[in-house]
């Protein structure tokens, strides 16, 4: 019986840590975001955190972009035409695309690119405290470095997502249509029939919501490194980056979901 | 005397570790005040309360007889302008040129113009011998270096209070003695609060007004460094004079 209470007051304990952090990183998001829009605007240093995870981001997506619409071409075709209706590759491409695997799979890279950087150059800044010594100059550490950050990520994850599903429809073309030998009209007026504005923006609102869980998650794992128990200086760095790229992909995943059930 | 920071029953515990225990200071206004004691026994600490980055668990800090924890809002971010902290590790950012480093406070806080912005930071440089290095990054120059960019960044903005946390180690005498003296001249002439946590024994005394010597979470000594010398608290006595070791 004590058992079973011990097991119940652990598992409660842990829920009350999970929702008290949900809160944290909320009010982490909230206080960081209201400060992007605090005069002077902070221009400058958008447009580099935009080239930094827009810009720089671009090579990474067009390349998976390209793979993952040329397998989608290759697979889509063997399995619709045991049904003869290998015509319908061009719109099965790009409903997946722009529904689901362009605003997942670009959060995903950005994550491996942008997101862990975020996170350990944070995390550094914080245990050598830089972040410290922003605060004590009297520059508030969340306008200077976290704002910029998520405002950049706001702007570049649609952007981002578009390309991505622009090079992925053009990759399921390169394998259906030229490798494939399907009709090109075909791959193109199917394409135009199936996809509707509700697919654009609903892959556009995944991507705003990717992008605020993303920036906010690795963001907040790099910022408060130092509370965490189970590593400092260095290896606390590390953690926290780890952490950063682990919970902001599940998260996504489970956004995805949520957001999908919403929005089909 | 003209208290600007006070100390009143201060402790701080970290875990189980009691670092300061019912601590009692004032720090004088338009006066150096060096805090000594030997290595990990809380002076860095006792700089991070006055400047408000840590909380103590019980007692008061007061400044300028104000209670710091009742300040907020506008009231705090006036008086953290008064502010300047040299950190012991010099929290330089490593993804800044030395120049840049040293104008962000004023480039954020200050908003000057760029010509103001250049000629203040041109001019620290001037006396802290850092004209070669402006577009290096701190990773790119030695320790005693940083050490001098630091100073320049804490230094720039006039402050009214400057925290300095060890800010000669790692430097040779020349350089030790010439921070030294910078900040005791620039403390004559702009007549700013400092308070200085240092091992650098006996050059200290020449510069400080008041010396506090920490050890065990305790203020043992807290005096003008003349009567430092003789204060018979045997820590005190063995931490100013240490013996000469036989060849």
């Amino acid at each position: 019986m004590q058992m079973i209470k011990n097991f119940f007051l652990f598992l409660g304990e842990k829920f009350i840590i999970f929702i008290l952090e949900l809160g944290q990183i909320a009010i982490f998001f909230g206080s960081s975001f209201i400060r992007l829009f605090q005069f002077p605007w902070q221009f400058q240093k958008l447009m580099h955190q935009i080239y930094f995870i827009g810009v720089k981001s671009i090579s990474v997506v067009c390349l998976t972009a390209l793979f993952t619409g040329m397998v989608l071409g290759l697979q889509g075709y063997y399995t619709l035409v045991q049904f003869g209706s290998e015509g319908l590759l061009g719109s099965a491409v790009a409903v997946s695309l722009i529904r689901e695997l362009g605003p997942v799979l670009t959060a995903i890279m950005i994550i491996g690119r942008a997101g862990s950087s975020m996170a350990a150059e944070m995390g550094i800044m914080r245990i050598s405290d830089q972040i410290d010594a922003l605060t004590t100059m009297d520059i508030h550490p969340k306008r200077f470095l976290i704002s910029p950050k998520i405002g950049a990520s706001l702007i570049s994850f649609p952007l981002l997502t578009a390309i991505f599903d622009v090079v992925g429809i053009c990759g399921g073309y390169l394998s259906g249509v030229i490798l494939l030998g399907i009709n090109p009209a075909l791959y193109i007026k199917g394409m135009e029939k199936t996809v509707v504005m509700n697919d654009v923006s609903g892959g556009f609102i995944k991507s705003v919501v990717f992008a605020i869980i993303v920036s906010t998650i690795c963001l907040y794992q790099g910022y408060y490194t130092h509370r965490r128990a189970d590593g400092f200086g260095a290896k606390g760095v590390s953690l926290s980056t780890t952490a950063a790229v682990v919970i902001s992909c599940v998260t996504v995943l489970i956004a995805d979901y949520v957001l999908t059930s919403f929005l089909l | 005397m003209n208290s600007l920071i006070q100390f009143q029953n201060v402790s701080k515990s970290f875990g189980s570790q009691n670092v300061l225990n019912q601590i009692n200071l004032e720090i004088e206004k338009g006066q150096i005040t060096a805090i000594i004691g030997k290595s990990g026994v809380g002076k860095s600490v006792m700089l991070k309360h006055m400047i408000g980055l840590l909380q103590p668990d019980e007692g008061t800090i007061y400044l300028d007889g104000m209670n710091m924890s009742e300040i907020s809002g506008q009231a705090a971010k006036a008086l953290r302008q008064k502010f300047s902290y040299m950190f012991q590790n010099m929290a330089l950012f490593d993804s800044m040129t030395v120049y840049d480093n040293i104008a962000l406070p004023l480039k954020e806080r200050k908003r000057l113009k760029k010509n103001v912005i250049r000629d203040k930071v041109i001019d620290i440089g001037q006396k802290l011998e850092l004209e070669d290095i402006w577009h290096k990054y701190p990773s790119q120059i030695s320790g005693g270096m940083k050490k001098r960019v630091a100073l320049a960044r804490a230094l720039i903005t006039d402050p009214e209070i400057i925290l300095f946390d060890e800010p000669t180690t790692g430097l040779d005498p020349i350089r030790k003695h010439a921070v030294f003296e910078m900040i005791s001249h620039n403390q004559k002439l702009f007549n700013y609060t400092a308070v200085i946590v240092t091992h650098e024994i006996p050059d200290i005394f020449y510069i400080a007004h008041q010396v506090a010597f920490l050890d065990n979470a305790q203020i043992l000594f807290n005096g003008p460094p003349e009567d430092i010398k003789r204060c018979e608290i045997p820590v005190v006595q063995r931490f100013i004079e240490p013996p000469y070791m036989e060849r």
